[in-house]
């Protein structure tokens, strides 16, 4: 009995904190262990590390293959948050606000590219662009992540315009904005958190995307696909000191999104 | 403020006309799939004047102030704004003022940036800008309030400074829907005057919507009662309170006993239970047809011994309904109908009780014909 | 303007209405054609190479060769172990999340969070280095003296398991957290007042209400298993083939476009029949967002 006179935690409360503890603990796990591991002074998987170095940060700076598949998959990302966000931006508001036939079809088509295995898409993909002579162009790698972003901002973007009040448009219209300086100076404004999430999700998806990217990307690389080929060649620590980095700016990007967008949850 | 002759813009000073063309609707039918929203209306606006529309939801009163606005394009009918067409023109090109239900400010601007918009859009020099903007702020009695945020003002200060954004680039209409509503009852009061005061001192022309008929009442030049996508009456307040024109509007525009009646002779009808009741004068039928006869809860009043009046009865008290400084009574009168009254406190001496007889009676004039359809 | 605007009345068309939604198309209309040549187009294109040759042979191929109906069958069965051990782990750990007190709810769903936005590379590779013969895992356990030699938890199916479960388990928790959050907590106050026991309360009024979580988080996992390929692959040392891994293979190393296409209309049929299937199933709204 607590002092409260009333019963303590339960058993089944117990058992749920204990339960959750190991799930929080199972997921985190992965994400902790690479920290000690980057720092290790040995060349070799040992745990925990012999000594403590820097030399695998120093190897990825130093190794002009790492960097430039860093600054690829940046390159790549960015692209694909642009397109994706002012497209998707763009259908959102098309099947928020309009009324044309065939907008249940176009709802469908615009979320399927969630639904279909990746690994269908990528290879459909790898066929067309081999055709047109595509392959091994970052810009088709682009195109390819974009058609994955899109359906993110669509379900954000869209989620926004359905709970905005339209008075504040039809406010900026009778005061003498056309619809879209409306749209511009005041929808987009009010909506942003919404857009820094979406941007958020477009530019994760394509940063940490593999599939595509080893069909499309030919002999160049991006991050992930020259960790997967680290993987299961010649796995060193120094994909260790990468994987604490994109820990890192997963985190920061996390952060800033908490205090400027409208939550990083992709669905729920 | 100096007497000197002043350059600026003159839109806000010109002097308040009471005629001539304001705003022309005219035959608007606007149906949404098998709804007919507005069946055929025609109204017209005198320059510098305040005019009601006043329904309950679903009279069609938003959709009318939406086509005006030019947020709905009409099926058929037209849109005049002194003088000019602009049925299909585009709301920016109306050149109308509009305060919207939830004041509708842009959260993401300050008051100021909120109220420069309209003359930003106009691509108005940036001096004058600023002085307009202070200006219409110093007419809504918010001066130095530019610099905050919509959400860091009351509600009444929000409402005006979507008046003064509304009102800042001197629009040739100012539209008002239901502005109100989310104000407490005495702010909204104290809201009521202040934006009948300056929509006269500007010579403003206006269309307000509201549901409720006090409101209506305080404000208006004239009331256009709206029913079913109808115009049920446009006149003054005091035409509409006193002469409604149908029962629905006699209904709506307050609490009052509406009889039905059988016409008898001129200015005579008789009631439920065989009374015969004198009424205004005026032709409303033949013998033998239906009639409403509209009485005012206020009109009345308790006789004593003696006093006679055109129509006067013995009854019975059967509820009491304390409203404060007034009373409410059901009094079940001899002849077998029934009728309301309210009468100040002080006079019936709040001494009534359910149970008590007494006389009451009224005359000719207190009570109106009013069409049984 | 005034003559012009009076002239065009007399056509009595609301065009401008009309005008609105022709905007919206055109807004519609980028993305849209993106979509269609970029997307669907090409997966279409794939798809019918299936029966380009005129037979379906590939089709028999996929459906009636043992050693492919068996990479089917393990696909699934991986796809409902999956899906099934989520469910357990992440049903309770919603629960928290939607019940909690912060700040232990916010340090929960970054818990959760952080892990699901890192790189599915980074965490595989973690996942090497724990469960490996020398991995971090079976040091510990050996050091400690608990076991005698080394597990095998990695290059077979408990290491795929586990990776594919590390990947996946958010994709139940949100939308199980997001149903149980709308869960009236005076429902269950008021049907414990009404003499329930707790088991009751939980079967009878806070399983069903919240089931409509449960069959869009085990829908959304067993899609998005079916179709996995980085984790079986780099887990699976090549001893689990997965459907996806095979559908790669078969473009990589043997250009049998057509085989590989039937395997993707095999793929995408059991996705869509899942799909569509469990939203029938419960009339509609799966919860994506």
């Amino acid at each position: 009995m607590s002092p409260r006179g009333r019963p303590g935690l339960p058993a089944w409360r117990i058992a749920l904190y204990a339960w959750c503890g190991l799930v929080f603990f199972f997921l985190m796990m992965p994400l902790v262990i690479v920290f000690p591991l980057s720092f290790s002074s040995s060349p070799y998987l040992q745990f925990p590390p012999p000594g403590w170095s820097l030399r695998w940060y120093v190897a990825y700076v130093n190794d002009t293959a790492w960097i430039d598949a860093t600054l690829r998959s940046v390159k790549i990302a960015v692209s694909t948050t642009v397109l994706a966000t002012v497209l998707g931006t763009m259908l959102a508001f098309g099947l928020v606000r309009g009324r044309y036939p065939g907008k249940a079809l176009v709802n469908q088509v615009s979320l399927m590219p969630l639904i279909v295995p990746g690994i269908i898409y990528s290879i459909a993909a790898y066929s067309l662009f081999a055709q047109v002579k595509m392959i091994g162009d970052w810009r088709a790698i682009v195109l390819g992540h974009a058609v994955h972003a899109i359906p993110y901002v669509v379900i954000v973007v869209g989620a926004a315009l359905r709970t905005y009040d339209e008075a504040y448009e039809l406010a900026a219209m009778s005061l003498g904005a056309g619809r879209l300086r409306a749209i511009w100076r005041v929808t987009l404004p009010q909506i942003r958190p919404a857009l820094v999430s979406a941007m958020f999700l477009a530019f994760i998806s394509s940063f940490d995307e593999l599939v595509v990217a080893m069909f499309l990307g030919g002999s160049n690389m991006t991050l992930p696909k020259k960790m997967f080929d680290n993987i299961l060649n010649e796995i060193d620590p120094t994909i260790a000191a990468v994987s604490v980095l994109q820990v890192v700016l997963v985190s920061l990007l996390l952060v800033v999104v908490s205090r400027f967008g409208a939550g990083a949850k992709p669905v729920g | 403020m100096g007497a000197a002759p002043s350059t600026r813009d003159s839109t806000h000073s010109a002097a308040p006309e009471t005629s001539g063309p304001g705003l022309a609707v005219t035959g608007v039918v606007r149906r949404f799939g098998a709804v007919v929203a507005l069946g055929g209306v025609d109204l017209a606006v005198r320059r510098g004047e305040l005019l009601t529309l006043l329904g309950p939801s679903g009279s069609g009163k938003t959709t009318l102030l939406k086509v005006i606005a030019g947020f709905e394009i009409p099926d058929q009918g037209s849109v005049f704004l002194g003088g000019q067409d602009v049925t299909f023109a585009a709301p920016a090109k109306r050149d109308i003022g509009m305060v919207f239900q939830n004041y509708a400010l842009f959260p993401h601007m300050t008051i100021a940036q909120n109220i420069a918009f309209p003359l930003e859009m106009r691509k108005v020099s940036k001096a004058a800008i600023r002085e307009r903007v202070d200006n219409a702020l110093k007419q809504v009695d918010l001066p130095g309030y530019g610099e905050r945020l919509p959400k860091q003002l009351s509600g009444g200060q929000q409402q005006r400074a979507a008046l003064a954004r509304a009102i800042v680039f001197g629009p040739s209409l100012l539209l008002l829907d239901e502005p109100f509503g989310a104000l407490d009852r005495k702010l909204r009061e104290q809201m009521q005057l202040e934006v009948r005061r300056l929509q006269q001192k500007l010579g403003l022309t206006a269309v307000f919507v509201t549901h409720d008929q006090e409101e209506a009442l305080i404000m208006s030049d004239r009331i256009a009662v709206m029913e079913q996508g109808r115009i049920a009456q446009l006149g003054t307040p005091q035409d509409i309170y006193h002469h409604p024109a149908n029962r629905f509007v006699a209904g709506f525009m307050g609490e009052s006993n509406l009889m039905q009646a059988r016409l008898t002779g001129p200015g005579t009808a008789s009631v439920e239970g065989g009374a015969s009741l004198r009424f205004a004068a005026g032709a409303v039928g033949p013998a033998g047809s239906a009639v409403g006869l509209l009485l005012r809860l206020e009109r009345p009043r308790a006789l004593k011994d003696g006093e006679a009046a055109a129509n006067a009865f013995a009854g019975s008290v059967v509820e009491v309904i304390y409203l404060g400084e007034t009373v409410k009574y059901r009094i079940r009168l001899d002849p077998g109908f029934e009728i309301v009254v309210r009468w100040p406190y002080r006079e019936s001496g709040g001494s009534l009780k359910v149970g008590d007889r007494l006389r009451v009676g009224w005359d000719a004039a207190d009570m109106q014909p009013v069409a049984w359809t | 303007m005034t003559a012009i605007a009076a002239g065009a009345r007399s056509a009595r068309t609301p065009w401008r209405g009309w005008r609105a939604h022709v905007l919206a198309a055109l807004f519609t209309a980028p993305a849209l054609l993106f979509l269609l040549l970029f997307f669907l187009w090409p997966v279409l294109r794939l798809l019918s190479l299936s029966v380009e040759g005129g037979s379906l042979a590939p089709y028999q191929k996929a459906l009636t060769d043992g050693l492919y109906v068996q990479v089917l069958f393990n696909t699934a069965l991986i796809a409902a172990y999956v899906s099934a051990v989520c469910l357990a782990l992440g049903y309770p750990v919603a629960y928290f999340l939607a019940n909690a007190r912060e700040p232990w709810v916010t340090i929960g769903i970054v818990f959760v969070l952080l892990p699901f936005w890192t790189s599915i590379l980074v965490r595989t590779y973690a996942w090497m280095v724990l469960l490996g013969r020398n991995g971090v895992i079976n040091r510990l356990l050996l050091e400690t003296g608990l076991i005698a030699a080394p597990l095998p938890l990695l290059n077979n199916l408990t290491g795929v398991l586990i990776g594919m479960v590390h990947v996946l388990l958010p994709y139940m928790i949100f939308p199980l957290y997001a149903v149980m959050r709308r869960v009236d907590p005076g429902l269950l106050s008021a049907a414990e007042g009404l003499g329930a026991p707790g088991w009751q309360v939980f079967r009878r009024v806070y399983l069903p209400l919240t089931l409509p979580g449960v069959l869009a988080g085990v829908t959304l996992v067993f899609i998005l298993s079916i179709g996995f390929f980085i984790t079986p692959a780099l887990l699976g040392g090549g001893k689990v083939i997965m459907i996806a891994v095979l559908i790669e293979s078969q473009v990589r190393q043997f250009l049998a476009w057509d085989f590989a296409a039937a395997l993707s209309v095999v793929l995408l049929a059991m996705t869509l029949l899942v799909y569509f299937g469990l939203r029938r199933l419960f009339r509609g709204d799966l919860q994506w967002g």
